[in-house]
């Protein structure tokens, strides 16, 4: 048991630790936490800004960390500056030396290293050959010993013949063997690449960095570079770290996929996982079109979306748990009736939608068809196309149904009527105005709720004691730091930048999580007091079933 | 381009190959070295012109690194501190220079007194271009270059400063060019005790021996002519695309 526990830490590479930088007041990355394996292929995928290239810049060593700890092998390397750092990079825009050629380029980091070795002379002899008179100049280094006649360990600089075989086997496996002498101006944008690739990969280190580097190349050589990066990482077995915004790419080219947006980690894991299985609505959107509808979970396997229940394979869910549910285009499955469908599928009738073709496009493998089913509009993608105006059935298979948990959108709080103008929220006795909840009714002059007779309607109704749902979105409560000043009290659970505001979760002591938007970072455990807005709430009564 | 350009050149050939007669002569030619003084005046302009450019260098890089420094450069005070002199009149300049020098009774050393005029008056001309070469610089590049194990030393040595030779060689010619020719700093601040090339020139013309006047002219525009020729063949040798 101990055993396999050091095997399993042997295989970690690299950990990031809680890892955050701050810019100022904006948080760049906020508490990023990965481990990648020896000999790993991880690309780090997002939309611009989302933090991706900032995490490979602190691992590289060109951006310190705020907080946190980079491991590499175990040991802490955050403090170090790039050039001590086992890491090579390959840059967006290559970086190459434009003063160097290619040759001199690839072996700018060899002449730098000191490689352990003896303390040796070199000899050179010069060998005049026999048969045709040539002379040629043969060098050769012989071990330099100390008084004991032992050899000397020092550390020494790679010699130059090392450092040219070194050369000519990197620019082999770029595949242009032949550019040693060629001036990086004279190289397009392409073969610049492959250099800095070449560049990078001759020191052999730990770990290679790649920060967008097929991003100036047009489509075709970057599928064709997609390719020759996967064999090169399979030849050479050095751990890949890659960063791209490109799905695609990074669904080619991966072991593991890190999905980022606003300096977190939405997603880890394989790009069948991260395809199939989005964790959540930006994952699913980034990755590929999706159609995400808003459903309801019946109940374990039963999802009711468009009108109709489906039978999907998620459980675990509350019932009647409101949802998202994702599906890929190209998992929908159109037919019209008379069809044959394969007869693995289900019969007709389960898990299908009747719907009208609202636009149709072909685009070169696949038709893209817009279908309207029961007011929800549906992208499909499939090798059949139909015709706008045709009435088609959709099918989807149980598997291609994925559901999510719905993201908050507003704070929906459970409350009780306790006056004609207040209820009790959280503990807290809140003043609103209950007018909007019942039709024609008014406050008279002593602040009762009163009808357009003028009669108070307060016990009539029995509305002391209902129940009501309050809707709030994050934006209308405010956060005192001062507890005593809110109308309800709690304490701050995690508080994040959403680019233009910080939003915080708190939690009310009386259990109720608020999303809460502000402009100030608050700490976690931080206490505060909530102020809700009456005037920005929005009532809704229970229904309670009618027991007569 | 004829009547402006090429005519002048045509024109200062033909008087050094001419004498007040308006016959051809090489004694123009010949006296450049032959003449103790003219001789001595040439010696003494391309020294001072070398030595004044190396100091200007040696003082110029470091302030253009530093100005370029990503700490540094968003103020843009620091930079125009470095240009208001050259708001301020040259010769104005000149004569509050020799009063400065005065005071620390440095004058009495003409050498030194028209060096330091050259390297105040010239120094801008070195800053400037070193400090755009810098600034147009790729920061990746030197990213690269510590990501590939390089110290800040060894990145400075074998990429900053290999990528800034051609904001260097402008720099280079830029000072060289002036203070060769240059004869009013040193009339001023040596008094007329250390006489250049351009004091011999003017005072040539100003004596009506054009004829001579335009041989030692000919000789800075060769000069001149030589330092741009080697600042071009710099920068072609070098490949440098900036």
């Amino acid at each position: 048991m101990e055993n396999n526990k050091d095997n399993l830490k042997k295989e970690i590479l690299i950990e990031f630790k809680g890892v955050t930088k701050q810019y100022g007041t904006s948080l760049a990355v906020e508490d990023f936490s990965l481990q990648v394996k020896r000999g790993e292929f991880v690309t780090l995928l997002g939309p611009s800004g989302c933090g991706k290239t900032t995490t490979l810049r602190m691992l590289a060593g060109f951006e310190n960390i705020t907080s946190g700890e980079i491991l590499l092998n175990g040991e802490d390397i955050s403090k170090l500056p790039p050039n001590k750092r086992p890491l090579n990079t390959v840059f967006q825009k290559y970086a190459l030396f434009p003063h160097m050629n290619v040759e001199n380029n690839i072996a700018f980091g060899l002449k730098l290293k000191r490689v352990e070795g003896i303390k040796e002379k070199k000899k050179v002899e010069v060998v005049v050959c026999e048969s045709t008179g040539a002379k040629q100049k043969v060098i050769s280094y012989e071990p330099v010993l100390d008084a004991n006649g032992n050899t000397i360990p020092v550390m020494r600089k790679l010699r130059k013949e090392e450092i040219d075989e070194k050369v000519q086997k990197a620019l082999k496996l770029v595949d242009l063997p032949d550019f040693a002498k060629r001036h990086i101006e004279s190289l397009s944008g392409g073969q610049q690449q492959r250099i800095a690739i070449a560049r990078a990969i001759v020191n052999e280190p730990a770990v290679l960095l790649l920060d967008e580097p097929l991003g100036a190349l047009d489509l075709k050589l970057r599928q064709e570079m997609q390719l020759e990066l996967r064999q090169m990482h399979k030849e050479l077995g050095i751990t890949f770290i890659y960063v791209t915004h490109d799905q695609e790419e990074a669904l080619t080219m991966s072991d593991r996929i890190v999905v980022m947006n606003m300096g977190k980690i939405l997603q880890v894991g394989t790009p069948k996982q991260i395809y199939d299985e989005p964790e959540n609505g930006f994952v699913a959107n980034f990755i590929g079109e999706s159609n995400i509808i808003s459903g309801v979970m019946e109940a374990d396997y039963k999802v009711t979306f468009a009108g109709k229940t489906f039978t999907c394979i998620d459980y675990g869910f509350d019932k009647n748990e409101r949802v998202d549910v994702v599906i890929r285009p190209e998992d929908i499955e159109l037919f019209v009736n008379g069809d044959s469908r394969p007869a693995k599928d289900k019969p007709a009738g389960d898990n299908t939608l009747q719907g009208l073709v609202v636009s149709s496009l072909f685009k070169g493998v696949h038709y893209e068809m817009e279908v309207e089913a029961n007011g929800v509009g549906f992208l499909v993608q499939s090798t059949t196309g139909y015709s706008v105006g045709e009435n088609v059935n959709l099918y989807i298979k149980p598997d291609y149904i994925h559901i999510m948990e719905k993201e908050k959108e507003a704070n929906v709080i459970k409350g009780k009527i306790i006056d004609d103008d207040a209820i009790l929220l959280q503990g807290a006795k809140i003043k609103v105005d209950l007018t909007a909840l019942i039709e024609n009714s008014a406050y008279d002059d002593s602040g009762y709720l009163v009808n357009a007779a003028g009669e108070r309607i307060a016990n009539e109704l029995d509305l002391y004691g209902k129940n009501v749902e309050v809707t709030m979105a994050f934006g209308d409560i405010e956060l005192k730091d001062n507890e005593s000043e809110g109308d309800i009290k709690g304490t701050v659970i995690t508080s994040f930048y959403k680019g233009t505001h910080y939003q915080a979760r708190v939690k009310a002591d009386k259990g109720y999580e608020f999303f809460v938007s502000t402009n100030y970072s608050y700490d976690d455990g931080d206490r505060v007091g909530l102020v809700l807005v009456p005037s920005k709430m929005v009532l809704k009564l229970e229904e309670v079933e009618k027991v007569d | 381009m004829v009547i402006f350009v090429l005519m002048p050149i045509l024109l200062i050939i033909f008087y050094a190959f001419t004498n007040a007669d308006g016959n051809f002569t090489l004694e123009n030619v010949t006296g450049l070295f032959t003449e103790q003084y003219r001789r001595s005046a040439i010696l003494r302009s391309v020294g001072m012109g070398i030595s004044a450019t190396a100091i200007c260098l040696l003082i110029g890089y470091p302030v253009a690194y530093i100005l370029s420094n990503r700490k540094y450069n968003k103020i843009s005070v620091l930079i125009i501190l470095f240009l208001v002199p050259m708001w301020v009149h040259f010769l104005l300049r000149t004569i509050a220079t020799r009063e400065l020098l005065q005071n620390f009774g440095l004058l009495e050393f003409s050498y030194f007194a028209v060096l330091f005029g050259l390297v105040y008056n010239f120094l801008p001309f070195m800053i400037f271009p070193i400090y755009s070469s810098l600034m147009r610089m790729d920061y990746s590049l030197q990213e690269a270059s510590s990501d590939l194990g390089a110290t800040n030393m060894q990145t400075f040595t074998r990429v900053i400063v290999p990528m800034s030779v051609p904001g260097i060689m402008a720099g280079t010619v830029m000072v060289l060019t002036p203070a060769i020719s240059t004869f009013v700093i040193s009339d001023i601040l040596s008094s007329g005790r250390v006489r250049l090339l351009g004091d011999l020139i003017f005072n040539y013309f100003e004596g009506r021996q054009h004829n001579v006047g335009a041989a030692l002219s000919l000789v800075l525009f060769m000069l001149v002519f030589v330092s741009l020729l080697l600042s071009k063949e710099e920068k072609t040798g070098r490949g440098a695309s900036i």
